[in-house]
């Protein structure tokens, strides 16, 4: 009897979210609709990103961290499409906003990402900012967690990975530093820019912001390197055509890891392994 | 007390009147007849405009008044404040009146070093705060209002009230209009001549029973034969849970635990009321009556148990149980109304409202430490955004439409997604002086640029701030070989003079600097 009341709650409460506009609660072993790239090579080899796991971001060098967060910010607006109401919450750490500064409203805006929905968060410590992180995946009222900051320590990582499971919140870690310190994480990317796109009213201005995004580490499929474009008019990324890293990793679906197409040291070690260094 | 054996005891009544403007300016009232004075300020004073003078003749006085109305509402909350205020002299306090305060000051006078220095100390607090005061005190209530009112104010001796008063005019005695008007036209101008008059003959020259009783029993209150009522000001509404803890509590989970039965017992109090707590303090106090104080504030009202164990918990590791905690008290500070609402049946995950979330972060981060960017119309990219720390006035809940944003324009060219904290300078190598940087150096890092757009120009604006003008800001977009994208801008402009066609006139060469990256 319990149980059919249950059910019946549950059933009333998704008919309310429907009518709300409200993204419903998920059934048990049921599939979340996907937060993808929207690019066919990404999407063919990556899948979906996992929206109840952390995801890390690491620059290829210090001068790509505003590219890290601006890559952020387009993955916030793909996934704002699914969930049009939650806000999100943007940690970044004192030293993170002196050095990189804000992001700006019109700036994310631009990007497509629900900017007038972002909470900001600074962290004066790196202890506060990673409870920070925690407490707000714990609320489960957020669409997702970004954090810009020093990569989290591995046990850190691990209860901000349980958090994101708890309430299905997803974490993006945006890293200031790209130290190889194992971090545990659905899927770790490594981010350069690239130079932008061509701009159809002016050929000498830059155009669409490009990036290589390397997936250093997956549990499920072989690191591979893409080359995306970020479309702030369909709120979608493109991969960018003819070019060796897009090729590199579109054509080939490794169902297991293999370490041949490693781009860079250490790239296509099992998770495992890492941890146990850790 | 002495031994006058007054109802009231020694009262003290001070009226105040703000003067701190130093044109003559008068606040009227409609009387029905026309606007009135109400109320008048010193100068005005001199130039003898008085309370009840018509608006009409003052201006004839003196064109130049300054006229406001008078807002009785506003004089009323902000003499009640002021009784609040004066709690911290004696707790039994009313407003007296439009102007005034009483104070029954029996028994407490010393606890400020007697009734001259609280005399003043009372005038030195209020004066610092701009009003005019008058203070006074005497054995009874009626006394100390006609010493403040009519006479020099300042101490009554216990037992001279008689002699003090027999001078006043017979208004002291807070008579009506006619009863002035009558003892006044039998001559009987001053307290003082009222003392010797057979009390029934005194009440036989009214036609009216009821104010010959009026006028007996004024003079037998202001000289202490008579009880008076007063009803003092109420002390003000607290929200509170207490427990007192027979078995003192030592460790930090029994705390939490009691803080949770309390937080329950506070929502309860709140909601009888209809209210939410906006700040919320937890006192606990230790076996050996140290006091530790534990406060957090909220974004929003609230009466979730559950938020406010999470809130508060954040401070209890500063609490130092040492021998036990034998008292606890939770206390709403800071209430505002907070419409009934069904909470949930379950704790269901997944609502939206982000406010909990926001007030746990600020108790742990600090206050300043949680933001939102919310937009103003400003051509100023950094003056474009600001930090809001309120919560949305309009909030998306569900079932209603998003608040549509204000109708500012958007910005003409391209925002960058990261605004550095302030601009920081860079050396720059331009083909043009007036055209996009070639190359430039920042934080010691040369970039080539590739690519660029802009310029995009932005003067300062002018209407903001009087005299100094700042210069204007050419914006470019710019890109390294590396693939980096940058926001640059030139402040201020490459004059004639730096040209060498005319005007040689010294002049600061334009400055670079990086305002904004690009992902």
């Amino acid at each position: 009897m319990a149980e059919r009341a249950a059910v019946s709650l549950e059933r009333l409460r998704d008919r309310i979210a429907r009518i709300e506009g409200r993204p419903r609660r998920l059934e048990e072993g049921e599939a979340e609709p996907g937060w993808i790239f929207g690019a066919a090579a990404i999407d063919r080899h990556v899948g979906d990103l996992s929206r109840r796991d952390v995801h890390l971001f690491r620059p290829a060098a210090a001068a790509d961290i505003p590219a890290i967060q601006a890559l952020g910010a387009a993955l916030l607006a793909r996934l704002a499409l699914g969930q049009p109401r939650r806000p999100v919450l943007w940690v970044q750490t004192k030293e993170a906003r002196r050095l990189w500064g804000t992001p700006s409203l019109a700036g994310l805006a631009g990007l497509g990402a629900p900017a007038e929905r972002v909470i900001f968060v600074e962290a004066a410590r790196p202890a506060l900012y990673g409870q920070a992180m925690e407490e707000g995946l714990r609320s489960g009222r957020l669409a997702a967690v970004v954090g810009v900051g020093p990569p989290p320590a591995f046990v850190d990582s691990r209860r901000l990975r349980l958090r994101a499971g708890e309430r299905a919140t997803p974490c993006l870690l945006l890293a200031t530093r790209d130290a190889t310190t194992p971090v545990a994480a659905a899927t770790g990317w490594r981010v350069a820019a690239q130079a932008s796109g061509p701009n159809p009213d002016d050929p000498a201005a830059p155009g669409r912001p490009r990036w290589r995004l390397e997936l250093m580490r997956a549990g499920h499929c072989a690191p591979a390197a893409f080359e995306v474009e970020w479309d702030d008019a369909t709120v979608c990324f493109h991969m960018v055509a003819g070019s060796a890293a897009g090729a590199a990793g579109a054509g080939t679906f490794a169902p297991e890891p293999a370490v041949e197409l490693g781009v860079k040291r250490g790239a296509g070690r099992p998770v495992h392994r890492l941890r146990v260094r850790a | 007390m002495g031994s006058s054996g007054g109802p009231v005891g020694r009262s003290t009544g001070f009226a105040s009147a703000p003067d701190d403007i130093q044109a003559p300016f008068c606040l009227t009232e409609d009387t029905g007849h026309g606007l009135a004075v109400a109320a008048a300020n010193r100068p005005a004073g001199r130039l003898g405009i008085g309370v009840g003078m018509r608006l009409t003749d003052a201006r004839a006085l003196y064109p130049a008044l300054g006229v406001e109305p008078i807002d009785r509402a506003a004089d009323r909350r902000c003499l009640t404040a002021l009784a609040r205020w004066a709690v911290r002299y004696t707790p039994a306090v009313l407003c007296d009146g439009r102007d005034g305060l009483l104070l029954d000051m029996t028994g407490a006078a010393h606890l400020v070093g007697g009734e001259e220095a609280l005399c003043r100390d009372v005038a030195r607090r209020l004066r610092a705060v701009g009003l005019t005061v008058r203070v006074g005190i005497a054995d009874t209530a009626g006394a100390a209002w006609a010493v403040t009112r009519y006479g020099k104010g300042g101490v009554v001796p216990v037992d001279r009230t008689a002699r003090v008063l027999a001078p006043l005019p017979v208004a002291a005695l807070r008579l009506s209009a006619d009863a002035v008007d009558l003892l006044q036209r039998l001559g009987l101008t001053t307290v003082g001549a009222l003392y010797d008059i057979p009390r029934a003959a005194l009440q036989r020259r009214f036609s009216a029973p009821a104010l010959g009783d009026a006028v007996v029993l004024r003079l037998d209150q202001v000289l202490g034969r008579a009880e008076e009522a007063l009803t003092f000001l109420p002390p003000p509404r607290t929200w509170r849970a207490t427990a007192h803890l027979f078995e003192p509590v030592t460790e930090r989970a029994q705390i939490e635990a009691w803080l949770e039965t309390l937080g329950h017992r506070l929502a309860g109090l709140l909601g009888v009321d209809g209210l939410g707590a906006r700040r919320l303090r937890l006192t606990a106090c230790r076996v050996d009556n140290r006091l530790y104080h534990v406060e957090a504030g909220l974004g929003a009202p609230s009466r979730s148990p559950v938020l406010f164990r999470r809130l508060l918990a954040e401070g209890l590791d500063r609490i130092d149980p040492g021998f036990g905690i034998d008292r606890l008290v939770l206390a709403a500070d800071g209430v505002e109304p907070l419409a009934p609402a069904q909470t949930g049946l379950l704790d269901v995950p997944g609502e939206e409202d982000p406010q909990p979330l926001i007030d746990l972060l600020r108790v742990k981060l600090g206050g300043d430490a949680v933001w939102r960017l919310e937009k103003v119309a400003s051509h100023m990219p950094e003056r474009a955004q600001c930090r809001s720390y309120a919560p949305p006035v309009d909030p998306a809940g569900p079932g209603r439409k998003p608040a549509a944003p204000p109708a500012t324009p958007g910005p003409l060219g391209p925002r960058p997604v990261l605004f550095l904290p302030r601009p920081e300078k860079v050396e720059v190598m331009a083909e043009v002086p007036e055209g996009p940087p070639r190359l430039f150096v920042w934080r010691r890092t040369t970039h080539r640029v590739s690519r660029a757009a802009g310029p995009e120009r932005i003067e300062p604006e002018w209407w903001r701030r009087a005299g100094a003008v700042g210069r204007p800001r050419d914006y470019y977009y710019l890109e390294d070989t590396g693939g980096r994208r940058f926001w640059l801008f030139r402040h201020g402009l490459y004059d004639r003079g730096d040209l060498g066609v005319e005007n040689p006139a010294p002049h600061r060469p334009p400055q670079w600097y990086v305002h904004g990256l690009f992902g």
